[in-house]
């Protein structure tokens, strides 16, 4: 839920609920206002009755009056009055021909000792209109009010995270691989103020620690390269003493396979750091199929060795890219296939539509998927001498880095690798 | 024939020196940019092999200046910067080589007589080593005046011996130099191994003595026995 709805939710429930208490609030208090004044007026219509029978005791015989004011009725004298009792009733109207409320009075009057019942009416039909044009225009007023108010308060609330929205964007944007390059604009809210400042010292330091690390990898492999010309060399020296003895030499053979190993791993390190400072920018014409013919050609021994068939069904196109980081992508993949497959097995290679699918018979994959991609994980049943662990980690990083994407599958003991081109076709 | 390394690595300039003497060659050194300068201006090398991080200034620019005095010393650059925008503007600037580091010091080696017999052959492509005759140009074999008949990969290899004569030249730097990068897979089905044996057997056929011999299974050494 985003920060300002949160806000403005309890203000919606909040104004919601005001306005249910407030609308039957306002009409029942309007309408006991309205109850208390109309019973004020029948006790006076009362007492003015009272005086006036009281003034000509004559008009109680005559009777005329109760034809004539419809709204006091005095009834012939009854034993005992009894107390006072305000009702309403609905009564029928002639004129508009429909029943309408009325408050009514019925009380006892006592004239020369007599009690007479009388009661007396006020139509409320006009209080009923005051009453719904009272709470109409309040709930209106309420309504107005709780609605300015939370226009208001979302025009100020959007103004006021403006700041966090700027810096949350700016998040979402940064880039390890670009120098941060975070631009705020200046807030009078201590809080966003020092939010920006933290947040630009935290992504500096986070981007010289990155460069650090990168250039430590960089440099690490790049100064191995010298002490390990050094051993090589010695131990080519040491190799050429005659009186060396065959269990010396059996000794010093391993060592020199291994200043090889470590060199090539160097290597790979420096073309990961290298493919990581963009090194690789210029970008040609590039008929894939074609390249990937003569790739093959070069790898055609390492097929034979293993006697793996190779299979290719081609319908070239064109992509323009780096071609040193699409070979060494291409090559790589294929070399893995051919490291990887079984022996006596089938590496099938489909170019077409702006894809290239790599095919090759195989054992699953010895660690879960998602770690395929990871430097220095290796295979376990390689059909040659392991790998360095490293050049599907070149793979990848040639694909992230060129925004081209590289999928893996295993169907049917099959190794598949699609890498899909189409954008720069 | 006068060699001059300059290389600031002091384990690996004693290697090379110490390769190397045992040869026609004498090895002169230099292990920063002062020092390197001063030989370079006054005297002349028939090859000055040039590490490029040198203490108190580049290689490179050592190399122009030698070029800019129109001294056709050969040079081959031995770097640790594997990058091509490093090899290319080194070869651009006039070296006849560049070898990354680290390298077999046989392949060094075959560098070196490369560049310098480019440097002196003049017409001269012919190689003699024993009953063998190798002609460079054409890339051809005879023995007893009859032509040995080689694959380019058996040809490659016997040139890269010939260049190590009297040397191990290790089954490593043998594949290497054949495949480069890629040696790795040669080294596990012991690929160089049939190749020598091919070898031996077609130089046998055309009445050679066995020159190749085997060291105990690191590498092998042409000799004339």
């Amino acid at each position: 839920m985003k920060l300002l709805k949160r806000v403005l939710k309890s203000y919606l429930i909040y104004s919601a609920v005001i306005l249910l208490i407030s609308i039957p609030l306002s009409y029942f208090v309007t309408r006991a206002l309205c109850l208390q004044d109309v019973d004020e007026a029948l006790q006076n219509r009362k007492q003015e009755a009272i005086a006036q029978i009281q003034a000509h005791p004559e008009m109680l015989n005559s009777l005329p009056w109760n034809d004539f004011t419809k709204n006091t009725t005095i009834y012939p004298p009854v034993n005992t009055g009894q107390n006072d009792k305000i009702i309403i009733a609905s009564r029928y109207n002639q004129i508009s021909e429909e029943n309408e409320p009325y408050r009514v009075l019925h009380s006892f009057i006592r004239v020369n000792k007599q009690v007479y019942p009388i009661t007396l009416r006020i139509s409320l039909i006009d209080i009923e209109d005051l009453i719904q044009g009272v709470v109409l225009t309040s709930t209106l007023l309420i309504v107005l009010i709780l609605g300015g108010l939370f226009l208001i308060n979302r025009r100020q609330s959007k103004k006021i995270w403006q700041p966090f929205y700027q810096i949350l964007n700016q998040l979402k944007a940064f880039n390890l691989d670009q120098k941060p390059n975070l631009k705020f604009t200046q807030t009078n809210i201590s809080e966003f103020e020092e939010l920006q400042q933290s947040i630009l010292a935290l992504s500096g330091r986070v981007y010289n620690t990155y460069l650090q690390q990168k250039e430590f990898t960089g440099n690490a492999a790049h100064e191995l390269q010298t002490p390990l010309a050094a051993i090589q060399a010695k131990l080519e020296l040491l190799i050429q003493d005659k009186d060396l003895t065959e269990k010396q030499s059996s000794l010093l053979q391993p060592m020199a396979e291994t200043v090889i190993k470590m060199t090539r791993l160097n290597k790979a390190l420096l073309l990961l750091t290298k493919i990581d400072n963009q090194q690789f920018i210029d970008k040609e014409n590039i008929q894939v199929a074609s390249l990937i013919k003569k790739l093959l050609m070069q790898s055609q021994y390492k097929a034979d060795f293993r006697e793996i068939k190779i299979e290719t069904n081609y319908d070239d196109f064109t992509i323009r890219a780096n071609t040193t980081l699409i070979e060494i992508l291409l090559s790589n993949l294929i070399n893995n296939a051919l490291r990887y497959s079984t022996a006596k097995g089938i590496l099938s290679i489909n170019v077409a539509n702006g894809c290239v699918e790599i095919k090759n018979d195989g054992l699953p994959l010895p660690f879960s998927e998602d770690k395929l991609f990871q430097r220095f994980q290796k295979g376990s049943h390689s059909g040659t001498s392991s790998g360095n662990g490293l050049g599907l980690a070149i793979v990848k990083k040639i694909c992230d880095t060129c925004n081209y994407t590289i999928s893996y599958n295993y169907l049917e003991n099959k190794h598949i690798f699609t890498l899909n081109f189409t954008a720069y076709l | 024939m006068k060699l001059l390394v300059i290389e600031d690595e002091k384990d690996l300039l004693d290697s090379i020196v110490s390769y190397f003497k045992d040869e026609q060659y004498a090895c002169e050194t230099a292990m920063d940019y002062r020092t390197a300068l001063e030989k370079i201006e006054l005297y002349h090398y028939d090859c000055i092999l040039l590490d490029i991080n040198l203490p108190g200034g580049s290689g490179l620019k050592l190399l122009e200046i030698l070029r800019s005095d129109k001294n056709q010393d050969s040079v081959i650059i031995i770097s640790a910067r594997d990058s091509l925008d490093d090899k290319i503007s080194g070869l651009h600037l006039g070296a006849d080589d560049y070898l990354t580091k680290p390298f077999h010091l046989s392949e060094l080696s075959a560098r070196i007589t490369s560049v310098i017999r480019r440097k002196y052959a003049q017409g001269n492509n012919i190689l003699k080593f024993g009953d063998l005759i190798i002609d460079l140009l054409s890339k051809t074999v005879k023995a007893n005046e009859s032509f040995i008949d080689l694959t380019p990969t058996e040809y490659e290899l016997l040139l890269f011996l010939v260049t190590n004569k009297n040397r191990v030249v290790t089954k490593n730097a043998i594949a290497m130099h054949i495949l480069g990068d890629e040696a790795e897979w040669l080294m596990q089905y012991d690929t160089i191994y049939a190749h020598i044996k091919n070898l031996k057997k077609k130089m046998a056929k055309s009445g050679c003595q066995d020159y190749i011999q085997s060291r105990y299974g690191m590498g092998y050494k042409i000799a004339v026995k």
